[in-house]
Parts: C-alpha cells; sequence; structure tokens
C-alpha cells in the first residue's frame, strides 16, 4: 500500500517507521529541512515542500495512494491537506491540536471537509494520564476489544500480599490473567513457579470493575482509587487532566507558575483548587501537601521541567509520578530513572492513528512496556493450526501466553484444557521475537 | 463632553416622554376634573415643544460614553423637575420642593409619599362614595403613571422608541439599567427595549386584569398594577393597602406574587415567555438566592410573630414589599416585635430585587458576589497562593466586574452612611433618620420609626436630601453622581475647538 505523511516532526515519524517496517511504501514531506534531515535516516521518500499544496501533492500521485497522514503541527494545513487527499481518494487521518476544535479523543467532526479521523494529542494523553493515576499502583493500561478488557502494568510495592509468593500459590481469581513480569526492565513469561517481587511489575488482563478490585485487593490496597492529586503545569494537557481527575471523584490541586496561565486555568476548571508557585521550589511543595499526594502529574511545555520536578516529587514519597514528555527516544530513559510513567502526546498519537489505519496492520498488535512484550489479538478460523486443540497441545510456542478468548462476544479466560474454535478471538502475550511463530500457528 | 449632544438627545427623549402626559387626562374626564384634564393637556403640549427647540439647538447624534452617562443622568433631573409641575399647577402640592419630593420618589420608584389626607379612605371606598368626590384622581394617578414609566425605565423606553438612540443604546442602557450587567435578549438593542417594554406591558395588562377578576374598582385595579410592576409602592388609598379592610385576602396574594415577579430580573422572564426555557429559570443562582431570601425572611417573620397575630400572609407580603422595594405595608408592621423583625425587614431594603428586575436595593446578584468574594478573600488569606475565579452558575465573572460590585458596595454603604446623619439630624430620631436613609437609597418607600407611611416628619431640608438619594439609589450611585464631577464644567479650550471643527 501506498501512503503519504505530511509533517516530519515527532509523529510524523513515528509513523512513517512504523508503517514502513509493515512493508508498506512511505512518502514523507516536510517544508523544514531540518525535519527532512531527521527523516532521511529512515528508508522512506523524503520531499521537502508545503504539504497542503495540491500541485506537490498530484506530483507525488496522490490519487494511487490508500491513506494520508496529516501531522503537521498546524491544524490549518492539517485540514486542507487531508481535504485535498479526500477528494483524492485517500483514507486520511489529522492531528487537531488544541481543545477548542475538538472535544473526543478521536472525532468525525471533520469527516464533512474531507478528515476521517480527527485526533486530539492532548485529549489522547489526558485520557491515558488520568486513567494510569485513577487506578493505585497502575503505572500503564490499555483497553483492548472495544473496553472490554483492561491491560494494565502494576507496580508491586513491599506491602503487596502477592510478594514473594510463587504464582501458583497467589490463587488469582477467574477473570484474572498475569501475562508478564517485568523485572529490571526485562519481560519474564511467568510461570507457575515464578516468585514475584517487590518493585516487580506485573503486566495483568481483568475484565470488568470487579476484577480489578480483586487485583487491587491483592496488591494491598482496599481503596479502589487515589484520593489527593497534584498536577503540575496548566498547559492544555494539564487542564485536562485536572478536568477529568477532578470528575472522577478525585481531590485535585493544579499548580502554575504564570499568574496568568493560572487564572485561566481556574476559569476552565470547576471544582479544582488552583495555585501560583513554582514546583521546584521545596517549600511550595511541601505547604500544598505534596506528602499526602498520591500521584503526581507534570504537564508543563518544558520537558526538563517536567522530568525534574517528577523526580523531586518521587524523592518526596509520592507513590506514582508521571511526566509529560515529547521526544519519543526521552520516553524509556526517563521511566528507567524512577519515573512511573513518561506519556507522550506526540507517541500517543501516532500509535491512535496507527491502529485506526486497519488495513495497514493486519496484525493487531498492541506493544506494552516500550515494545518488548506485544497483546497480539487473533482470530481462530477453520485454516488455523491451532482450531479445535487445546492449549496444552497446540503448536503454540511455549513463551505465549494465551491471555483470553473471546467466543460469541463472551469473554473467559483459558486454561490448559481450553479449546480453540473456529471464530474465536484470542488475546496472546508474545514476546517481540516471537510474533512471526504465533502468527503462523493462526 | 460635548453639551450640544446631551441637549439634543434629552429633546428627543421629553417628546416621548410629553406623551405620558395624556393618561391622566382620561381620569381627568371621568370623573369631572376639566381644570386638572386641561393642566395635564397643557403639560403635554408643553413638554412636547420643549423637545423641538432643544432637538433644533442641541445636536441628536450619537455619543461618547460619558456623554450617554450624563445623558441619563441629567434626564432624570429634568423628568423629575419636570413632573413636579403639575402637582403645583392642580394644587395638590402648593410648595414645589414637596412637588419634587413627591414626583422623584415617583419617577425612581420609592413610593415615599407626603400625601395623606388628600387620599381615597378605605371608608370612601366600601361605603361606594363616587371617586369624582376626591377631585384630584387624575393627579394621582399621574404619580402610577410617572412610578411605571420609572420602573422599567423611560431611557429603555426612548430607545425602544427612537432610532436616533438605539446605535449608542447599550452605553444608556447600561448606565440607566438597575445591576452589574445588561443582558442583552436580542442582537439589536432597539429590539432588546422593545422586548424588555413589551414584557413588562403584558404583566401590567395581566396583573390589572386579575385585579378587577377579584372585584376591585377599575381605577384602583389600574392605579395597583402601574405601582406594583415597577415595584413602585404608590396607593391612591390613605390606608396600608395590605389591611383587610381595603383589599381582600385574593387580592393582596395576587399582589404578593406580581411583586414577587416584578423583583426577577426581565432576561428570566424573557427566558419563560419566548423560549419556554423553564429550567434555565430555576437553575439561576441569582433567582434561586433571591427567592430562598425572600421565604426565608418571611418564615422566621411568621415564626417569631406568629405569637402576636402576624399572619402567615402578612409576613409574607412584607418580606416581598420591602425586598423587592415595592413598599405597600400592612397595617401594623412599623410596631411588630420584637425588633427584630423589623430588623430583618430593613435588612431586606439593602439586598433589594434582582438585578435587570425593576426592584431598587443593592440587587441579589451583587449581594452574592460580594459574599462569594469575601469567601474568596479567606481562601486566599490562608493560602496566598491560591487562585480562584468568582462564578455566577458556571459563567465566570471578570475581575473588573467585580471591583465595580465592591466598588459599588462599599459607596452604597457610605452614602448610606452620610445619608443617616443627614436625616437623623434632620428628624432628631434614630431610627427615622436612619432607616428614611435606607428606604429612599434603596427606592422602597417606608421605613420605619416615624416614617412608616409617609415623609411628613421630616423637615424640608431632609426630603430634598432624600429625593437626591433617591435619584442616586435609582441610578446606582455611579451614574448619578459623574454630574458632580467638576472637569464636566470646565471649558477646554482644545475640546471646544475640536467640536467647533467637525461640525457641519
Amino acid at each position: 500500500m501506498k501512503v503519504i505523511i505530511i509533517g516530519a516532526g515527532e509523529v510524523g515519524r513515528k509513523l512513517a517507521e512504523s508503517i514502513r517496517r509493515k512493508g508498506h511504501d512511505v512518502i514523507i514531506v516536510d517544508k523544514k529541512e531540518s525535519a527532512c534531515e531527521k527523516a532521511r535516516a529512515l528508508d522512506v521518500k523524503v520531499v521537502k515542500g508545503n504539504g497542503a499544496r495540491p500541485e506537490l501533492l498530484n506530483s507525488l500521485d496522490i490519487k494511487g495512494s490508500d491513506y494520508f497522514f496529516a501531522a503537521t503541527n498546524s491544524n490549518e494545513t492539517n485540514i486542507v491537506a487531508c481535504s485535498i487527499a479526500k477528494s483524492a481518494g485517500c483514507q486520511t487521518m489529522a492531528r487537531i491540536r488544541g481543545l477548542e476544535y475538538i472535544n473526543r479523543e478521536v472525532s468525525q467532526r471533520f469527516k464533512s471537509i474531507g478528515v476521517d479521523k480527527a485526533v486530539s494529542p492532548e485529549l489522547l494523553v489526558a485520557r491515558k494520564v488520568a486513567d494510569v493515576i485513577t487506578v493505585p499502583f497502575a503505572i500503564d493500561r490499555k483497553i483492548s476489544m472495544g473496553g472490554k478488557i483492561n491491560v494494565t502494568e502494576f507496580k508491586v510495592l513491599a506491602n503487596s500480599r502477592i510478594k514473594d509468593k510463587k504464582i501458583k500459590n497467589i490463587g488469582f481469581p477467574k477473570n484474572i490473567n498475569l501475562g508478564a513480569i517485568i523485572r529490571d526492565s526485562e519481560v519474564i513469561v511467568p510461570h507457575g513457579d515464578d516468585i514475584v517481587k517487590e518493585d516487580d511489575t506485573i503486566v495483568v488482563m481483568t475484565e470488568g470493575k470487579k476484577a480489578e478490585r480483586k487485583i487491587l485487593k491483592l496488591l494491598g490496597t482496599k481503596k479502589s482509587s487515589v484520593e489527593k492529586v497534584m498536577v503540575i503545569g496548566a498547559s492544555s494537557i494539564g487542564i485536562h487532566i485536572a478536568n477529568k481527575l477532578c470528575r472522577r471523584g478525585v481531590d485535585v490541586k493544579l499548580i502554575e507558575g504564570s499568574q496568568s496561565k493560572a487564572r485561566r486555568a481556574a476559569e476552565e476548571l470547576k471544582g479544582v483548587e488552583v495555585l501560583v508557585g513554582d514546583a521546584r521550589d521545596k517549600s511550595v511543595l511541601i505547604e500544598e501537601g505534596i506528602l499526602r499526594t498520591d500521584a503526581v502529574a507534570v504537564t508543563t511545555n518544558s520537558e526538563e521541567y517536567n522530568v525534574l520536578v517528577s523526580l523531586l516529587a518521587k524523592v518526596y514519597g509520592v507513590e506514582k509520578t508521571v511526566a509529560i514528555v515529547k521526544e519519543l527516544g526521552v520516553k524509556s530513559l526517563v521511566e528507567t530513572v524512577g519515573i512511573d510513567l513518561a506519556a507522550s502526546p506526540q507517541l500517543q498519537t501516532a500509535n491512535t492513528m496507527l491502529r485506526m489505519a486497519r488495513e495497514l496492520n493486519p496484525l493487531k498488535a498492541i506493544p506494552i512496556h516500550g515494545g518488548d512484550l506485544y497483546l497480539l489479538e487473533m482470530s481462530v478460523d477453520e485454516s488455523s493450526k491451532v482450531a479445535g486443540k487445546t492449549l496444552e497441545y497446540s503448536e503454540l510456542p511455549p513463551e505465549c501466553i494465551v491471555g483470553a478468548i473471546i467466543r460469541r462476544g463472551k469473554t473467559m479466560i483459558p486454561k490448559g484444557d481450553s479449546e480453540l474454535k473456529p471464530g474465536d478471538q484470542v488475546l496472546t502475550f508474545v514476546l517481540k521475537d516471537e510474533i512471526s511463530a504465533v502468527e503462523d500457528c493462526f | 463632553m460635548r453639551w450640544k449632544v446631551v441637549v439634543g438627545n434629552l429633546g428627543s427623549i421629553l417628546k416621548v416622554f410629553g406623551l405620558a402626559f395624556f393618561i391622566p387626562v382620561i381620569p381627568a374626564l371621568v370623573y369631572s376634573e376639566p381644570f386638572n384634564a386641561v393642566v395635564f393637556l397643557f403639560m403635554a403640549f408643553f413638554t412636547i415643544s420643549l423637545g423641538y427647540p432643544a432637538e433644533k439647538f442641541g445636536r441628536p447624534e450619537d455619543f461618547h460614553h460619558n456623554e450617554a452617562i450624563v445623558l441619563v443622568s441629567f434626564t432624570w433631573i429634568v423628568l423629575a423637575l419636570i413632573s413636579a409641575i403639575p402637582f403645583v399647577l392642580t394644587g395638590l402640592f402648593p410648595n414645589i420642593i414637596d412637588a419634587f419630593f413627591e414626583s422623584m420618589s415617583g419617577i425612581t420608584t420609592t413610593g415615599a409619599t407626603l400625601l395623606t389626607e388628600e387620599l381615597i379612605s378605605s371608608d370612601m371606598a366600601r361605603h361606594g362614595v363616587d371617586y369624582s368626590a376626591l377631585g384630584h384622581t387624575s393627579t394621582l394617578l399621574w404619580r402610577a403613571v410617572l412610578q411605571w414609566l420609572g420602573g422599567m425605565g423611560i431611557i429603555v423606553l426612548s430607545v425602544a422608541i427612537l432610532s436616533k438612540l438605539s446605535s449608542g443604546g447599550m452605553r444608556l442602557l447600561q448606565a440607566e439599567a438597575p445591576g452589574p450587567t445588561v443582558t442583552r435578549l436580542k442582537p439589536k438593542i432597539k429590539e432588546t427595549a422593545k422586548t424588555l417594554w413589551y414584557i413588562y406591558c403584558l404583566f401590567t395588562l395581566i396583573l390589572a386584569i386579575l385585579l378587577l377578576g377579584v372585584g376591585l374598582h377599575p381605577y384602583d385595579a389600574v392605579y395597583h398594577s402601574f405601582t406594583t410592576l415597577p415595584t413602585g409602592g404608590f396607593s391612591p388609598y390613605a390606608e396600608s393597602i395590605g389591611e383587610a379592610a381595603v383589599f381582600s385576602a385574593a387580592a393582596q396574594w395576587i399582589f404578593i406574587i406580581f411583586m414577587i415577579i416584578a423583583g426577577v430580573n426581565f432576561s428570566l422572564h424573557y427566558q419563560g415567555f419566548f423560549r419556554h426555557d423553564f429550567k434555565k429559570i430555576f437553575s439561576n443562582s441569582e433567582f434561586k438566592t433571591y427567592l430562598a431570601l425572600m421565604f426565608g425572611a418571611a418564615g422566621i417573620i411568621a415564626l417569631i410573630g406568629a405569637s402576636q397575630g402576624i399572619s402567615v400572609r402578612d409576613s409574607l407580603f412584607q418580606a416581598a414589599s420591602l425586598m423587592t422595594t415595592t413598599g405597600y405595608t400592612t397595617e401594623t408592621f412599623a410596631e411588630w416585635s420584637p425588633q427584630v423583625l423589623r430588623l430583618i425587614l430593613l435588612m431586606l431594603m439593602f439586598v433589594g430585587g434582582s438585578a435587570g428586575s425593576t426592584g431598587g436595593g443593592m440587587k441579589v446578584m451583587r449581594i452574592l458576589i460580594v459574599f462569594k468574594m469575601i469567601k474568596r478573600k479567606f481562601k486566599q488569606v490562608i493560602n496566598p497562593r491560591r487562585v480562584e475565579v468568582v462564578r455566577m452558575g458556571d459563567a465566570v465573572i471578570d475581575e473588573g466586574t467585580l471591583e465595580n460590585i465592591a466598588m459599588f458596595f462599599s459607596a452604597y454603604i457610605i452614602l448610606f452612611a452620610i445619608g443617616s446623619f443627614v436625616l437623623v439630624w434632620d428628624t432628631g430620631d434614630m431610627m427615622t433618620g436612619i432607616s428614611a436613609s435606607a428606604t429612599s437609597l434603596g427606592n422602597v418607600g417606608p421605613a420605619l420609626g416615624e416614617v412608616a407611611s409617609d415623609f411628613l416628619e421630616v423637615g424640608q431640608g431632609g426630603r430634598l436630601f432624600s429625593a437626591l438619594l433617591m435619584w442616586i439609589g435609582r441610578l446606582e450611585i455611579f451614574t448619578a453622581v459623574v454630574l458632580f464631577n467638576p472637569s464636566l464644567y470646565k471649558k477646554r479650550r482644545l475640546r471646544n475647538l475640536l467640536s467647533f471643527d467637525i461640525k457641519r
């Protein structure tokens, strides 16, 4: 398939890289030489110029292209370019920044002017951060099967009940399945005799609220939500996170350095305590009660500030810290120094766009923990090798864990003697290197 | 500041106002008062013909902000003066100061009066004595007409009628209308003014029909609908109209309902009438506070006063009357005891009606916002880093408006203090002077002590001063006091030269 991407920033390059890896042809357009230069490192065609110019797009044979992604910094350019591409017959997706135009993470509001899917980076990342914050111990969370199934990364702390126990002795309830253990950034495929240790991250698949409460109980808390959260930085992401948290009944404090920005935030947020102050200042954090805060999200426009303040919050013993980062490369680095989640609007946008471009993804794979582990969504049909076999005796590689089977809309957590039937959909945790081996079985 | 623009526009307003003098001609003819008929016809032609040369001499063109404020402030003084003339000519008030007091009390919808003996007594009404025997039904009705015009605002009326005023009309409305902000009901300011007057007339008509329905004399029905909707409070009766001897219980309940209606923001009535959006009305926080305060106060009065025969109807009637600043009274309210009952009424006078209603006082919205500002200040004192906005419902109120409200509140209290000083000195009685000051500034009408039903106990100087307070209170202080700003009267050569150049 042929794909055109305009805007070779973080989002554009991430899109280009992923789509190229799946074996499609990619053309990327940017008007800045510096951005083009970075994009040339990828195996894609790079064109310098304004992506909203009809002549330029025609010269790239837009009529013969299948997908068009608009990821420049300008909403207007993105919309105009998409509308040209749409009339040439492409599927179009645009990044729409700011909260004025768009009120959902993915909106179809602009369909009539040629944008099939408008994606809001701010809303995507705000949703994710709010999700991660409101579930205690959770440090990352993915949703699969239209929201029915949550895949959450939980941190195991000192007071956890499952600490130092063999997995087979823990007794996970019915609708909970353990997908992986991550210890010192290494993925361990769990077996019955493995022991869960303090500071491990466990990847758990849960179905429904009840299951979530049960896993939280195992992890050592009775309250099903955090109570006090501090959001630092009244950027549009920060405001949105504060708003989402506040609506979920969390006690939110928003700290912002500039008086005028704080005022704007106070106007937009009802029920959130807005304060003016520099969060790098120890006394500000202490006086505003950082010691009694369950989670901190740092959301200013400066990456360095976000990382610094998140680390500071860790020092004061905040259980969960989230920093907003832009550079995709920084994300994993930041997570290794102790910040629980480095959320990147750019990464969220690129991933969401990719997931929505179905035809580009014969494989529905959601990366977990930076891409070492994947959640794979496969369907079983008559010709599948695994059809009609129980899991124990199927050809699936041993390092692959079947998390859930969805049969006629019902979800079941499988055991060794569960049988796979044609028409089933199967969610599996697969290590990166074994994706193709698993694919072959279906 | 171009005085010619002010005079020119005033001329246009006078032409509209002159038409009002035709209304009292009707009772003058019905009740055979030929002299009064002549007086009012004369006044009509006099006022209208005064308007023409003023328009010719001045320049009735668009104005700047300061000219708009001066125009409004000036208009109210001039109209009060002109309206006083028929009182003198018909002989109801031989004294010019008394006549001015009465007309200012009328046009500002205060309702404080210097009349007692000239009014209709309930005995007369009960025994079916013909109103012709009174000899001045037309002059009495003129008081009601004044209140009716002053309630929704003569400037609003002029904007609705005259196309000339409509371009700068928003400034005029802002200067005249009660409350911190004017809600534009329609995109065109002229349509907004028309809509407001339309709703106002509609309510007046409904009230008149209802009063006729419960058996009031047509003259009384018209009179009281003219004085209830503007929260005025004049009555042709010598006795308090809250008295059973004057009006039946049914009529009094009707009065209670319409006083409450008059104290509600008319843009809410618009929502109800034209948009049928009742949810918006009942979710309005000013409206809810207004009702809560009124019924709360009435409830307390009814509970405490039950032992001495204050009925629920009496307490609600009096609370509604004084809070909306209408000023109808029950017979004995000035003697209610314990004294705290009277204090509750005095406090209600300060609160007043809603913003955008015809009521006076400080307005519920301002009180509500002042309380919210105090609450915010408390939080900021505890934590200086705290940033908070003040909201009414979901709407954020900008800091400029907040400052205006705080300043209004302070200025109101200061004026009340000055007024109390002057009037306590004048009347020689603490309660009388203080309540007279509050009642004048809030455009209420009756007060406590010696001025519970009329202002006869107040001396000439005090009467003039009260009239001044009424004028300041009606124009919500800042519009009125611009006339005292000396820089308005200084000749500025440069300005004059400029205005000479612009002249066509």
